[in-house]
């Protein structure tokens, strides 16, 4: 059978299934109709429960999102090359690092809140805070994982400092730097939605609107809502793939 | 006239138990213009460290390395690495340009240097090619063009040929007399394999080992293109293998 046909038995089977469960159940309360769900899905400009249209909700998520995973980049990525490449700051930042890595972005809430307040200031920190480990870790990967004589074919050449890292280290991170964009992204965007979802953070988005919706029990939109968080996501992740794919093919294919 | 002068050349190393460990010790040696110089050794002798301390990769501890009569003009090295250090972001074409890049080379200058070479060492077709798409026998032509684009004064090669089959090998080591004797390059060129010296090699440099010094020298003196099956052959190699062990 063709693999297409194959992936799409199971989706096609939970459809059915969801849709057989709802006529039997009968109560949209629990577990609407899927036609329901459509109609929100499709009708991206209708006002929902006085927060905004899902367009307008989706453009503040990922305006949060497109600030906070900015903010990462510009410092875990010069910060990974510094500290990838002089073992002196590698050390300098090591601890820091490895004490404040494994703590999950939503931990500082409180913090940021008691810090800097209500507002798009805190929700762009969280962020930030979930893009920027991953980012930062492999871009130092990366830069660790030059093969030394790389280095050296340059220095036969007379390469100075600037060209070794403008014409090696960075060519030879990049991708590594781009895997650490895209797991970096994944994290900013639950990030982001769960921020959003906290008390009084930032009344506006797609987190919040599925706070709303709870409140007042409307499942319907709660399921619309993940439905735009999970495609968005997913288109995001699949542009990284691409640019991944596109651009460093030149990549030694590991088993 | 003398190229290159080794005197009194010494490399100590500091072990992790920070015992000295000595690589090279009291190496003095000439190579002259135009000449390709073998140099063979037990493995674990201090070749490779010979090779980079004239490379600049690493400092002597002692000793000079001479230029012959200009010592003040920066020298251009060509090196080929055992392990070809081909950048694998870089097409063929672009990994040859990489030397000439990196001095600042003009646009059109570079491309006419590149394709000649890309024609010179039977790379047509595979300038669009990256690393990993090409066999073991092309990466080394590729490796050995990188080298040679700066029009090197020297060129230095650490066991260039030792990953590939003995076919493959034949055939650059054929190449690689073609390349010296069009370029008119002079070579230095480090093997474990006493034939290979001794098919490529002007003088054979015999080490000793570590400490490393020169053991002995000899000189071929053999007619190219040479015949390996040949009874002198057969003999120079009996005579440096047995100085060897």
């Amino acid at each position: 059978m063709n693999k297409k046909i194959i992936k799409l038995i199971v989706p096609i089977c939970i459809i059915i299934g969801w849709e057989l469960i709802a006529m039997a159940i009968d109560n949209p309360w629990k577990l609407p109709q899927l036609g329901k769900i459509v109609t929100i899905i499709m009708q991206p400009n209708e006002g929902l429960l006085g927060t905004g249209t899902l367009i307008q909700n989706t453009y503040f998520s990922l305006k949060r999102v497109i600030l906070g995973f900015g903010l990462g980049c510009l410092i875990a990525i010069p910060l990974g090359i510094g500290m990838g490449w002089s073992k002196k700051l590698g050390d300098l930042f090591d601890y820091v690092i490895e004490v404040l890595r494994p703590i999950p972005p939503l931990a500082w809430i409180p913090l940021i809140l008691a810090w800097l307040g209500l507002g798009l200031r805190s929700a762009v920190v969280i962020i930030f805070l979930g893009a920027f480990f991953p980012i930062l870790v492999n871009t130092i990967e990366g830069v660790k994982s030059i093969n030394l004589s790389y280095i050296e074919v340059a220095k036969t050449f007379n390469a100075n400092d600037f060209n070794i890292l403008k014409k090696i280290v960075i060519p030879h991170s990049s991708p590594y730097i781009i895997t650490g964009l895209r797991i970096g992204m994944g994290i900013a965007w639950m990030c982001l939605v769960a921020a959003e979802m906290m008390p009084g953070i930032a009344p506006s988005g797609l987190g919040y609107l599925i706070w709303q919706a709870n409140t007042v029990g409307q499942i319907s939109i709660i399921i619309a809502g993940i439905v735009y968080i999970g495609v968005i996501g997913l288109l995001i992740d699949r542009t990284f793939k691409f640019i991944e794919n596109r651009y460093f093919s030149w990549r030694e294919v590991k088993d | 006239m003398e190229k290159l002068r080794i005197t009194n050349l010494e490399k100590t190393f500091m072990s992790e138990k920070s015992a000295k460990v000595s690589a090279v010790k009291d190496m003095t040696f000439d190579v002259k213009e135009r000449e390709f110089l073998c140099i063979v050794g037990p493995s674990g002798c201090g070749k490779t460290t010979l090779l980079r301390m004239i490379a600049g990769l690493e400092e002597p501890t002692s000793g000079n390395i001479d230029w012959g009569n200009d010592n003040d003009i920066d020298h251009k090295i060509g090196f080929v690495f055992q392990d070809d250090a081909l950048l694998p972001w870089r097409t063929t074409y672009n990994n040859i340009a990489f030397g000439l890049e990196l001095l600042k080379d003009d646009k059109g200058n570079i491309n006419e240097k590149v394709s000649d070479l890309i024609e010179f060492m039977n790379l047509k077709g595979f300038e669009n090619s990256y690393p990993k798409e090409l066999s073991g026998g092309m990466q080394k032509r590729v490796a050995i063009a990188r080298a040679l684009v700066v029009d090197p004064d020297l060129l230095l090669m650490d066991e260039p040929f030792v990953s590939l089959d003995a076919q493959t090998r034949n055939t650059l080591q054929k190449e690689l007399i073609k390349v010296w004797e069009n370029k008119e390059n002079t070579i230095i060129f480090i093997t474990h394999s006493v034939d290979e010296a001794v098919f490529l090699a002007d003088r054979v440099l015999i080490l000793t080992a570590r400490p490393t010094k020169v053991k002995k020298e000899i000189n071929i003196g053999l007619e190219r293109p040479r015949d390996r099956t040949s009874n002198e052959f057969i003999g120079i190699r009996k005579m440096i293998l047995s100085e060897i062990d």
